[in-house]
């Protein structure tokens, strides 16, 4: 077989497919991106369905279908890598920049046991601790539990520094800017910034971002249950 | 990255280019008239003065580059009379030729690595174990800090030289994720603008 780039993408790809178990496949090869410092992805396809999820399981005979299902399409990924950041345990990709997500979140299958109770998610070492986060042009659509009427999830552009999978939510509301529209309800979170403000330190923006704002319009009291 | 892409370079040089000895003679230059010689293995800079006496019909078609000497300094010491005080004339005291010929190289691709060597190796001798487990060590060095301190750059470096030396024409692959490895299909560009 011939070794070349398209090569190292698929088995990038199939690497990713084993680890998480989601197939993870890129149409077009990675390609460095030597004045950003980056390595761009294009045309991902991420699928986590029943055959994927239950390709890692260990009982094959049971059927496992109590889980988010997800088809996703990204256009394009940029990330910057990190060695140092691995060995502390914080995943090896330390900048990330997403562009034109599409997809459809399934989770019409998932459902709680009667007596489940909310644990605190313990912490793995595969978890993503990525320095600094974008995102822009993402839209998907959310098939919910329970019969509850399918909605779209969309955001315009967001940055949120540190996103860490430990603490997704809570990085999530910290966010320096999240602008988007839920269930057709314009939201936004940011962190005021003072009149007057010139330059921001690291512990300026830890302080700021304790005052974060979220914004919601019009949003459907069906929600809140 | 410069150093980093040298790194293969510097070593085929290094290894392959030998710099010649002092003793070598080049055919051309008549022996017996040697006279001064301060270059030594110990030493790190020297230079090595052949005094020949060359009929002057020869001295043009010769491919060696002439040094000017000095006319009031000589680094020649077994035919040195004075000390190094200043010169009271411009006159020749040493009795030395206004224009020697060194023995060097003939070309610049010979003399470049020579230098090189020269200058890492501080004298002229030859490569040892030693030496060469020296560079293997720096280059394991180098790597290991470069994936340390730049892991985007050297994944980068390594996508770039896999897509430079094997990468060919404008295919593209189909993954097909429920497939087994060897099962995936290169589609070709050129296959799919066929007319009709």
């Amino acid at each position: 077989m011939t070794i070349s780039i398209e090569f190292l993408a698929r088995k990038v790809g199939a690497a990713l497919t084993k680890a998480t178990g989601m197939d993870i496949s890129f149409e077009s090869a990675i390609a460095p991106r030597w004045r950003d410092g980056s390595l761009r992805m294009q045309n991902l396809k991420i699928i986590r369905n029943t055959e994927t999820h239950n390709r890692t399981s260990a009982d094959k005979s049971k059927l496992d279908t109590n889980f988010t299902q997800i088809d996703l399409s990204i256009d394009q990924v940029d990330v910057k890598l990190s060695l140092l950041r691995w060995f502390d345990g914080k995943g090896i990709i330390e900048e990330c920049q997403m562009k034109g997500v599409r997809g459809v979140v399934n989770r019409r299958d998932v459902h709680y046991p009667a007596d489940a109770r909310s644990v605190l998610r313990e912490a793995l070492p595969s978890d993503f601790n990525i320095k600094h986060f974008t995102l822009e042009d993402f839209q998907v659509e959310i098939l919910n539990m329970d019969n509850f009427r399918p909605y779209n999830i969309s955001i315009f552009a967001a940055e949120a520094s540190p996103f860490r999978q430990q603490w997704l939510l809570f990085d999530i509301l910290n966010a320096e800017s999240v602008v988007g529209m839920y269930d057709d309800s314009l939201f936004s979170i940011h962190t005021p910034i003072p009149a007057g403000t010139e330059q921001l330190s690291e512990q300026d923006w830890v302080t700021l971002k304790t005052n974060n704002q979220v914004y919601s319009s019009h949003s459907d009291l069906a929600h809140t249950n | 990255m410069c150093v980093y892409f040298s790194q293969p370079f510097l070593f085929f040089l290094w290894v392959l280019q030998s710099p010649k000895l002092d003793t070598a003679q080049h055919p051309m230059i008549p022996t017996t008239t040697t006279t001064s010689s301060i270059c030594h293995s110990t030493h790190r800079y020297c230079i090595n003065i052949f005094h020949t006496s060359i009929s002057a019909s020869l001295k043009p078609l010769l491919p060696l580059r002439q040094i000017r000497q000095s006319r009031h300094f000589s680094l020649s010491t077994r035919t040195r009379t004075r000390t190094n005080h200043p010169p009271l004339s411009f006159h020749n005291h040493n009795n030395t030729p206004q224009r020697t010929y060194t023995k060097t190289t003939t070309t610049t691709t010979q003399k470049q690595p020579s230098r090189i060597r020269t200058f890492l190796f501080q004298k002229r001798r030859n490569i040892t174990t030693d030496d060469l487990f020296a560079f293997l060590s720096w280059v394991f060095l180098s790597h290991t800090i470069l994936l340390l301190a730049a892991t985007t750059t050297a994944v980068s470096a390594a996508v770039w030289m896999l897509d430079a030396f094997n990468y060919s024409g404008t295919s593209y692959l189909q993954y097909c994720p429920s497939c087994d490895d060897d099962s995936s299909v290169v589609v070709d560009d050129r296959m799919t603008t066929m007319p009709g």
